[in-house]
């Protein structure tokens, strides 16, 4: 019965629309975890794909793991970014997978919300892995597992962790004679650093932007009516059932801020047509000065940026009087382990090994990844972000919109957005088809309960 | 007698399509999000919700522009070129295997060439119209003004030496005194394609545009790799469309039982459509 479930889902839904090419199937048989050998097996389905940066430390980190604790052994399906997708078969085949990870929203989605994810609260409460006293939670910076905490547990742990806000070609803007501070920069002084970029160098353009991702589009209206109105006006606008909430006037000057960036020409030319990454491939070779981005930058821009590229981050900045200025964008990728696991302890061990400093919860920052582990150091790319961290509260993706309603997000806040980003429609429009989206949208679905 | 023969392979067929198709409209009455075992029964909401779906219309609209555009396109410039190839040549199978080579190419690949070529800062084709003084008609291509007559052109690409080879290996079959005939009598070549190679060709035509609206409809790879990561929505067809709801994309939607329901749509599309297709090219048999 399962798995004639998950083969006419498959079959029908992207079969017969021949979507087949997105659904390659696991990359190699998770198998069933139990017991082999006198060993208790647990199964692993990571993220990442052979190959990648992160997926040769975690094998080497899980091979030291293994050697520590040889009555485990722990396989792993590096099953890639569509590991989810994959999950969908593999649970409703009943395969048996005890630990996944991928970005907090998404995990979220998909094992937390529908329950099959392990309340991983009283685990916490215990030592960390190799301690015999004191709490696996205390391993981790202050709040950031709470950052993703549940009212009724935790059920995401955190492994590497971002911030959004702009990254700047370091040498561009000190040739400038430009040096933004990290927090507390304001919109006039942002509006005044791009004047000046512009006087500097005509020739190179003050913003970059990849305009085929909506979920990055998004960023600049979010950011700025969250500034502006607050997080709390920003959320109930968006679950307000008269969708009437999205015409405050503080909206409004939230999308008349980015159109203006947009009609001074601040923008890439072509920033509407442009692929990712082609607008980082840009940033690196010094044609545009700075990008709305997450902290994954670094590491996304590595092999294509040029040697001696040096990059700088400051946090979105503040407007005048604005209720949301002391807020940032937080998320991580996070382990999950499933409820239905039959060896949840060794899952979990493996787990705080990798998030201990007594295991591999210090390598992956070596490696230029920062985590959440609180001794870990910061990888000299992100001294910015945990800059940011110590001065901003957290919260969710787009106010945590992302995380809590992403039906909401891609039918009504993206549709609009994307379209007012890109140019197609203005500011007037764009909160029109905001409030009239939002109404329609909740006339037929139930808000989220928890 | 004839049953038994047919049995495997009607059975085979039952069982990987006649079933899950008709099953997709039982799941497809479901919501569902694909990591549990329940679903939860809404009749016809997911039909319902896809009627006032601004996405789903403008999806259904890009796949039929892609569909007759891309058709016209096509069928056009395989009828121009196979009048082209007709003629004795030389370097005739060269070229007939050059114009076929992009449908060697893996959709992925294909999709990624178009992306380099239609990239406004680095690609070949804003700098060959600003390198010849046509940098007015430089545009940004894969915008949402110009991303779907961009990605047609992409298609029309990599379909038409197939196509173009299926209609050749039609005309073949004419007998060349027909021609002779045609040439004799003073018919120009315009007069000869319509009188002589239309009508003769006409039942590998119809078998020719059957395959592409099929083909058409389900059209994944190549737009998807041309915009990867993430197509912008303005460049959704139906089926990126059903990807996106059944897995997520950036935002994590999971919505299999929508997705079912649209794939639901789509089946019917895809058969009406090529129904249409057979009813308005029904024509007497031509026998020679």
């Amino acid at each position: 019965m399962r798995f004639r479930k998950r083969a006419t889902a498959i079959v029908a839904a992207l079969t017969l629309a021949a979507a087949a090419a997105a659904c390659s199937g696991p990359v190699s048989a998770g198998g069933s975890s139990g017991d082999s050998g006198g060993k208790t097996k647990i199964v692993y389905w990571s993220m990442f794909s052979t190959g990648e940066p992160l997926q040769q430390l975690m094998q080497s980190a899980t091979d030291r793991f293994m050697k520590e604790n040889p009555d485990i052994t722990v396989e792993i399906n590096w099953a890639g970014r569509d590991v989810l997708t994959k999950l969908q078969g593999a649970i409703n085949a009943g395969q048996q997978v005890d630990i996944v990870d991928h970005s907090n929203d998404r995990v979220r989605s998909a094992v937390v919300l529908t329950h099959q994810a392990l309340n991983l609260s009283p685990y916490l409460q215990q030592p960390a892995y190799g301690a015999t006293t004191g709490k696996w939670l205390d391993e981790f910076a202050p709040g950031s597992v709470e950052a993703f905490a549940e009212k009724d547990g935790v059920y995401e742990i955190p492994r590497d962790v971002y911030v959004s806000g702009f990254w700047y070609n370091a040498k561009m803007l000190a040739d400038a004679g430009l040096k933004p501070p990290v927090t507390g920069m304001t919109w006039d002084q942002f509006l005044q650093l791009i004047q000046t970029l512009k006087t500097k160098d005509p020739g190179v353009s003050p913003l970059g932007a990849d305009g085929s991702l909506d979920f990055y589009n998004n960023w600049w209206f979010s950011y700025l009516a969250i500034r502006l109105a607050g997080l709390d006006a920003f959320r109930k606008a968006a679950y307000d059932k008269t969708g009437q909430l999205w015409k405050q006037p503080v909206f409004l000057q939230a999308a008349n801020m980015v159109r203006q960036l947009q009609d001074a020409g601040d923008f890439q030319k072509g920033f509407e047509g442009s692929v990712y990454p082609a607008a980082q491939a840009q940033w690196v070779n010094g044609k545009t000065a700075m990008m709305l981005m997450g902290a994954w930058l670094p590491k996304e821009v590595e092999s294509q940026a040029p040697k001696d590229f040096s990059m700088g981050m400051f946090a979105f900045p503040n407007v005048a009087g604005g209720k949301g200025n002391d807020l940032v964008e937080y998320w991580a990728n996070v382990y999950a382990v499933m409820k239905n696991s039959k060896h949840p302890d060794a899952a979990v061990k493996w787990v705080k090994f990798m998030t201990s400093a007594a295991g591999a919860g210090t390598e992956l920052p070596k490696a230029g990844f920062p985590t959440a582990t609180k001794n870990a150091p910061t990888p000299p790319t992100h001294l910015a972000q945990a800059e940011v961290l110590k001065t901003y509260k957290v919260m969710g993706q787009r106010g945590g919109l992302n995380d809590d309603v992403p039906g909401y997000m891609t039918e009504v806040y993206n549709r609009c957005d994307d379209r007012f980003f890109l140019m197609q429609s203005g500011p007037s429009d764009f909160i029109s088809c905001l409030s009239d989206g939002t109404k329609k949208f909740w006339s037929t679905n139930t808000p989220p309960s928890s | 007698m004839v049953v038994p023969f047919l049995f495997p392979a009607l059975a085979v067929y039952t069982l990987i399509f006649v079933y899950p198709a008709f099953d997709a409209v039982r799941v497809s009455l479901f919501q569902w999000n694909g990591f549990t075992t329940r679903m939860t029964y809404i009749g016809f909401g997911n039909y319902r919700h896809l009627l006032s779906d601004p996405t789903f219309w403008v999806s259904l609209r890009n796949t039929a522009v892609i569909a007759i555009g891309g058709g016209a396109g096509i069928f056009g410039l395989a009828f121009f070129f196979s009048a082209i190839l007709q003629r004795e040549i030389r370097g005739k199978k060269f070229f007939r295997a050059l114009m076929f080579f992009p449908i060697v190419l893996p959709g992925v690949g294909v999709g990624m060439i178009w992306q380099f070529v239609y990239n406004r800062s680095w690609g070949p084709l804003s700098a060959f119209l600003n390198a010849v003084g046509l940098g007015s008609l430089d545009q940004t291509w894969l915008g949402p003004k110009l991303i779907i007559p961009s990605l047609t052109i992409a298609v029309i690409w990599t379909y038409m030496g197939f196509y173009l080879v299926i209609l050749m290996a039609g005309i073949d079959k004419i007998p060349k005194s027909y021609f002779e005939a045609a040439k004799m009598d003073g018919a120009s070549d315009w007069r000869t394609f319509w009188l002589i190679t239309l009508p003769m060709t006409w039942d590998v035509l119809v078998v020719a545009m059957v395959l592409w609206l099929i083909s058409a409809m389900k059209i994944f790879d190549l737009i998807v790799a041309t915009t990867f990561p993430s197509p912008p929505r303005s460049g959704f067809t139906m089926t990126i469309f059903i990807w996106e709801r059944a897995v997520g994309a950036y935002t994590p939607v999971f919505e299999l039982g929508y997705a079912t329901a649209l794939g639901v749509v789509l089946l019917v599309c895809v058969v009406a459509g090529v129904a249409v297709l057979r009813l308005i090219t029904r024509r007497e048999r031509i026998e020679y």
